[in-house]
């Protein structure tokens, strides 16, 4: 009887299908949703189809075979009927039409009254077993089709049904709600008198015109859920039944499903239905919330709402896709597994979801035992800490793309522009271009070798002098330690110890430890393909961190991403504590004994008269070339102290000066070698200051070794703990309040500054006193400018405006170049021979307001005049020229000077 | 023209000059005819001035242009002479007058970059600084216009080109220097205080703002014998170095017989030939000084050691506060200049004598007065009367190669067109 009420109501829809079948989904949404949830995945999904064919559905070519065949059987009959007969009538007739054309005349009369119905239904059911031979689809899709029609016929003539509707109807309508299986098992028959659908099918030419505009929904799911779906949602009232069960989805989406959140789901869900890209987003953003509020524990409870956000669909559980199609899903990877593991609480929260997640949670219960070990809360709030959370655009994702490497750029872009010199600058782009191109698996040698030569040149300074990195992380540290102090967090004195402690162990777990971060990752993400990229993400991420912890001025990671300074010390303690078995002590004494051996001066951050000076106490004759320079002092310092040393550090040292280094391990060590001065900066420094010394440190050589090391600590760290990595959002701007996660890692730094010990100590004092602060955002591609970076950072406590700071260190930079050229201008003798009145001194010509040739003048500067100030400096007009305007100091070109 | 000489030999206190003067035209004609050629570059400008000119007729109607001689340039935009820019050639506009000049400056480069930051506030890099400042005041209340960069290059108000030249003042590359602003109308002077309230930044305190024209209850009636004094009208301006030539006058008299002269400052003999020597514009003071050390004194005394140009000190003899300007104006023209710089004092001794020989006919001293420039007019000597202008003939050209007939300008000294800077591409609001 349902079936013919269908009919009907679609039979009268075409012309106007939409009212009708608005109304009808009500119900049929009611019926369908009862019944997915009640019967197992396929019935309802026969259900589902159901619907589809009511109306315009079935005229699309998305609907299943069975829709076809009708159409193609009907289809000549229908046209016919629908052109020449009413609307009205052609909807009966269509509704009786799957099965015969006689069927529809007898029908037509009948078709608006209510009394249609029991005719109507008549036909159903003697259509009904044609159908149910038929194929088992059509089946379903005509109970669909008849469920839907029930619906609207329902609420057309609710009045007239109740009392006219024969009982099957009544009985159907109720029965579906009431969602029994034996409904669905009559329901079959029901559907299979959807021949009506077929009728329907009967409208297609004129649905396909009307639709042509129309994009009918994609069919991602399995035949039957897809189909329905698709029908549903094509039909506007249908629609509404699709909602219902993405209804269903949703409310099981809310609860937490261990399943779900496994990025292959959400690509699943976003496929199937309309609303995950939307989820996607909002899984993630609970777990941010939870870093950001600084609970470490909030790792735990935000992961299952992220996975029931992601609301798991059986079909996803059946189908995981190993590909990511979105970097975003890449990226939630890695989480996504951790929360199923961390989910199982919540997949229960979701009864209907149970099913398939059950296999699931099983499986992510199985491989949560070994990762999940219970941490202390200081270390878990490590562990956040330490993860580190990308999130953006592919392109922001992407290395170079984050607004870091934007900020660098748009800075590099200036100075490059500012300064005619510039040509000696490699392009910061390029360097982090290079990382990022750099896979992670591949990232640690490659990396090294490649960003390092691109820092070692952008490190230099406009002046074409290297930046020390060692002085700029003083200031820096200064910086960061008020912030954190100054910050809401809750920082805890007493974590920070314990931290430390737990630290230790994460951090000295090896790098050479990837099988088990592989392991981890693999659990994790199920596929391999996944566990690189996790890893590979998780590096970005940590670059990315570590960007935005420079730019906060709050340095969370003591160990890994900080390169140079703090990053160093830590990745030797880890190195150290890994060779010797993962002990504290052992590592403090590595530490110790690092401290004892000279650390290698870094000789990328001396300038060229510092390096000639260098060469000369070597007893070398003066080098052309900074680099040939840094070369030759490594060479003799590693002959002169490279063998008190361990021997991993100075090969590491090495390393770092020469060749990247192939072997992370080597990497860790070369890093470790400078450490101490780091560590002990980092340590007088706030957390804060951790981190600007690695975008400090991101001078060529620190740089390629820091990275690494980054990498490795922050997995090993990650995987013993088996805490989910939780990655912060990063933003453009800079968080004024240093999060949580960054609050710990400066206690932590601090800490391990106390273990580094004294000598670390003294080596941050020389570095502090030489080393003015800079911003850590801006040292990377301003490095060259240390000066300038670090009044930079001191002057804005946070580096919110990274305009500002780029304009500023090139100010800074001008003003020290300036002061030399104002120098040497002032310096210039006297020429005695011939007189100043034939041979004036540029100063003479200034002070007779003689508008200066730029061209000439910075000739003289380049080959004289810097000279005398005891400066090796190749300055370009551009710069010259800034010079004279910012002394009023009247300059032209030379084909100007004709004026 | 005689009065104002006069005025000027009476403020120096001529009687006492009158003898000296009869020396140094006996040395003069001894002098040591060593001039630099070629390479030696042109004396600092004795004037050279940017100028807002407007349209009497229209008020709307304005024009950037930077001239050595405001005089001249006022009447070729008039069509009183020859050489008026394109933009000013429209009979409805005229005639035209100079609101306001921005005078001071001490190369014709330096003018020219100012003239075209002037005229290209949205292009110039030192208004780039200022664009903070003129963001937060973004809107002018007058005309509403957002005061956006990007401005179009259309005509611009008023307002907007006071504004431009206030950020330009404050500008690191104008900011130093010895610049003046001369507001020859009440009412542009009007605006130009109304903005002066609205912008946060005040202008340096060595840019002077000098009310001239119709800001002054009176007219000063004869020539302006100190550059900030009022002038009274722009003919009144003076704009060649005979301004310069009492003190002219001193330091070549006194360097022409340099060997008792020691440095002020380094107290080692001065040598005029060979090393510039700065001598100490009052005229009493007798002190001289090697350039570098005096300016090395000066600039010590100013306690700022990234400065490279004093913009004033003291005398280290006769510790009256001197002008840096001034002394290198001087310097310059004395050195690089040296024939014009004795055309200037022979004339002036001529003059001198004249007056001395009207006055022995108890002539009135002040009879009629003329405008400056019609005292070199009079060519006594070998000096073509002209020469300055031949100095200057490009002077008015345009910035960076806007400039159309560099080549083409005829060198005659009867017609003398000059192209002006003509902002070609603002438009005459009609």
């Amino acid at each position: 009887m349902a079936n013919t009420a269908d009919v009907i109501v679609f039979s009268s829809s075409p012309n106007r299908p939409r009212s009708p079948a608005r109304i009808a989904p009500d119900q049929a949404r009611e019926s369908i949703a009862l019944l997915r949830s009640t019967t197992p995945p396929p019935p309802p999904a026969t259900k589902a189809k159901p619907v589809k064919p009511p109306t315009r559905s079935r005229f699309f070519a998305t609907e299943g075979g069975a829709d076809t065949h009708a159409e193609s059987t009907n289809q000549s009959n229908k046209r016919v009927t629908k052109k020449a007969i009413a609307s009205i009538g052609q909807d009966e007739g269509t509704a009786s039409k799957p099965q015969q054309k006689a069927k529809r005349s007898t029908k037509k009369p009948a078709s608006t009254e209510p009394g249609d119905s029991q005719a109507e239904d008549a036909n159903t059911e003697a259509n009904a077993p044609k159908q149910t031979k038929g194929r088992p689809r059509k089946t379903t899709k005509n109970k669909a089709s008849a469920n839907m029609t029930l619906a609207g016929k329902v609420t057309k003539t609710s009045g007239d049904l109740p009392p006219k509707t024969a009982t099957k109807r009544a009985r159907k309508t109720t029965k579906t709600d009431s969602q029994t299986l034996d409904e669905e098992k009559e329901r079959p028959a029901l559907e299979e008198s959807s021949a009506l659908g077929k009728d329907e099918v009967l409208h297609l030419d004129e649905a396909l015109r009307r639709r042509l505009d129309w994009t009918p929904p994609r069919e991602t799911l399995c035949d039957g859920l897809t189909s329905a779906s698709d029908g549903k949602s094509q039909d506007e009232g249908i629609a509404g039944s699709n909602v219902t069960l993405g209804f269903g989805n949703l409310l099981s989406d809310y609860n937490y499903s261990g399943n779900a959140l496994s990025p292959r789901d959400l690509i699943q869900n976003s496929i199937s239905e309309a609303p995950t890209k939307r989820r996607r987003i909002d899984l993630v953003d609970p777990l941010v919330q939870s870093l950001l509020n600084g609970k470490p524990d909030s790792l735990e409870q935000t992961p299952p709402h992220g996975h029931g956000v992601a609301g798991k669909t059986k079909k996803t559980a059946n189908n995981k896709p190993k590909k990511f199609t979105t970097l975003t899903a890449r990226m939630t990877a890695q989480y996504a597994i951790n929360d199923g593991d961390e989910d199982e609480a919540p997949v229960e929260w979701a009864p209907e979801i149970k099913a398939t997640k059950g296999k699931r949670s099983k499986a992510k219960e199985a491989a949560e035992d070994f990762r999940f070990t219970i941490l202390s809360p200081e270390a878990a709030v490590e562990f956040v800490n330490d993860q580190d959370l990308v999130f953006g655009t592919c392109s922001q994702l992407e290395r170079e793309d984050s607004p870091e490497t934007l900020q660098e750029m748009q800075q590099a872009i200036r100075a490059s522009e500012t300064l005619a010199y510039s040509e000696g600058i490699s392009n910061p782009n390029e360097s982090s271009a290079a990382d990022a191109m750099q896979t992670p698996s591949a990232r640690s040698v490659s990396k090294l070798t490649g960003s390092r030569n691109l820092w070692c040149v952008a490190s230099r300074d406009t002046e074409g002098s290297l930046i020390q990195s060692t002085a700029q992380n003083v200031i820096d540290l200064t910086h960061q330690i008020e912030s954190p102090l100054n910050g809401p967090e809750n920082v805890k004195p007493a974590l920070h110890k314990t931290l430390s402690d737990n630290w230790y162990e994460q951090t000295f777990t090896d790098i050479d430890f990837t099988p088990e971060k592989k392991g981890l990752s693999a659990t994790m993400s199920e596929g391999g393909s996944t566990s690189t990229k996790s890893t590979s993400t998780k590096s970005t991420s940590t670059k990315s961190t570590s960007t935005k912890e420079s730019q906060a001025s709050l340095s969370s990671h003591p160990p890994a991403p900080a390169p140079a300074p703090a990053g160093d010390g830590k990745s030797k303690a880890t190195k150290s504590t890994t060779k010797a078995g993962s002990n504290p002590a052992n590592t403090v004494k590595d530490q110790a004994a690092g401290q004892e051996a000279p650390p290698m001066p870094q000789y990328n951050g001396f300038t060229d008269t510092e390096l000639s000076k260098q060469v000369a106490t070597f007893g070398f004759k003066a080098v052309r070339g900074r680099k040939k320079m840094i070369e030759l002092l490594q060479q003799c310092w590693e002959s002169k102290h490279g063998n008190n040393t361990s021997g991993c550090e100075n090969i590491d040292q090495t390393g770092e000066g020469k060749a990247p280094i192939p072997q992370i391990p080597d990497i860790s060590k070369s890093t470790s070698v400078p450490k101490p001065n780091t560590k002990a900066k980092n340590h007088a420094t706030t957390a804060v200051a951790d981190k600007s010394p690695r975008t400090k440190k991101t001078v060529p050589q620190s740089r390629t070794s820091t990275q690494p090391s980054p990498k490795k600590d922050s997995r090993v760290q990650i995987k013993p703990n088996s805490f989910i990595d939780i990655e912060e959002i990063q933003d453009s701007e800079e968080e004024i309040t240093p999060s949580p996660s960054r609050v710990q890692k400066y206690h932590n730094d601090i800490t391990s500054r106390n273990q580094a010990g004294n000598g670390a100590a003294k080596y941050s004092l020389d570095v502090l006193t030489k080393t003015p602060p800079q911003s850590p955002t801006k040292r990377k591609v301003v490095s060259s400018k240390t000066s300038i970076t670090k009044k930079s950072s001191s002057a804005s406590s946070t580096s919110t405006t990274v305009s500002r700071t780029s304009k500023s260190l090139e100010r800074v930079c001008l003003a020290d170049i300036s002061t030399k050229i104002t120098k040497a201008v002032r310096t210039q003798p006297r020429s005695s021979s011939l007189g100043s009145r034939m041979h004036p001194t540029w100063h003479e010509k200034i002070l007779m307001y003689d508008p200066i040739v730029l061209e000439d003048f910075t000739a003289w500067l380049n080959t004289e005049g810097l000279g005398l100030v005891g400066e090796d400096l190749e300055i370009g007009t551009s710069s010259v020229r800034e010079w004279c305007e910012s002394k009023g100091i009247c300059c032209c070109w030379k084909k100007n000077a004709s004026w | 023209m005689f009065i104002a000489v006069e005025t000027r030999s009476d403020s120096i206190g001529g009687a006492n000059f009158k003898g000296q003067f009869d020396e140094y035209q006996v040395l003069s004609g001894l002098g040591q005819p060593e001039i630099m050629d070629g390479p030696e570059p042109k004396p600092i400008p004795a004037y050279y001035c940017c100028y807002l000119l407007r349209s009497t007729v229209r008020h709307a109607s304005l024009y950037i242009g930077s001239t050595p001689n405001p005089i001249r340039r006022l009447s070729q935009h008039n069509g009183v002479a020859k050489g008026g820019a394109k933009r000013t050639a429209r009979d409805k506009l005229r005639p035209w007058e100079m609101s306001l000049v921005v005078e001071g400056f001490m190369s014709r480069v330096g003018a020219l970059q100012f003239e075209w930051a002037w005229q290209h506030p949205e292009k110039s890099r030192h208004l780039e600084p200022d664009e903070q400042s003129q963001a937060k005041v973004n809107i002018d209340p007058k005309t509403g216009k957002p005061k956006a960069k990007p401005r179009s290059r259309a005509r611009r108000s008023l307002t907007a080109h006071l504004e431009d030249l206030h950020s330009l003042l404050r500008s690191t590359c104008f900011s130093s220097g010895p610049l003046r602003v001369r507001f020859f109308r009440a009412d542009v002077y009007r605006v130009w205080r109304a903005w002066n309230d609205r912008v946060d930044s005040r202008l340096p305190p060595n840019i002077k703002i000098i009310l001239d024209g119709d800001n002054l209850a009176t007219v000063p009636n004869a020539k302006q014998t100190t550059e900030l004094e009022p002038a009274g009208c722009i003919n009144n301006l003076s704009v060649d170095y005979t301004r310069l030539e009492d003190y002219l006058d001193k330091s070549m008299f006194m360097l022409e017989d340099p060997e008792d002269l020691l440095c002020t400052v380094c107290k080692k003999p001065v040598a005029p030939t060979t090393e510039q020597i700065v001598v100490c514009p009052h005229l009493e003071c007798r002190g001289t000084s090697h350039l570098l050390c005096l300016s090395s004194h000066l600039l010590d005394a100013t306690g700022e050691p990234d400065l490279l140009v004093p913009a004033q000190g003291s005398c280290p003899l006769c510790k009256n506060t001197v002008q840096w300007s001034t002394m290198m104006r001087e310097l310059s023209f004395r050195n690089r200049a040296e024939k014009e710089a004795r055309a200037i004092l022979r004339k002036r001794e001529k003059r001198l004598r004249k007056e001395s020989t009207s006055e022995t006919r108890s002539v009135p001293r002040a009879t009629s007065i003329e405008p400056r420039t019609q005292l070199e007019e009079p060519a006594q000597d070998e000096l073509s009367s002209n020469w300055f202008e031949e100095l200057d003939l490009e002077s008015d050209s345009d910035f960076e190669g806007r400039q159309k007939n560099h080549s083409t300008r005829p060198p005659s000294n009867l017609e003398i067109v000059i192209e002006d800077s003509d902002w070609d591409d603002a438009e005459l609001v009609e």
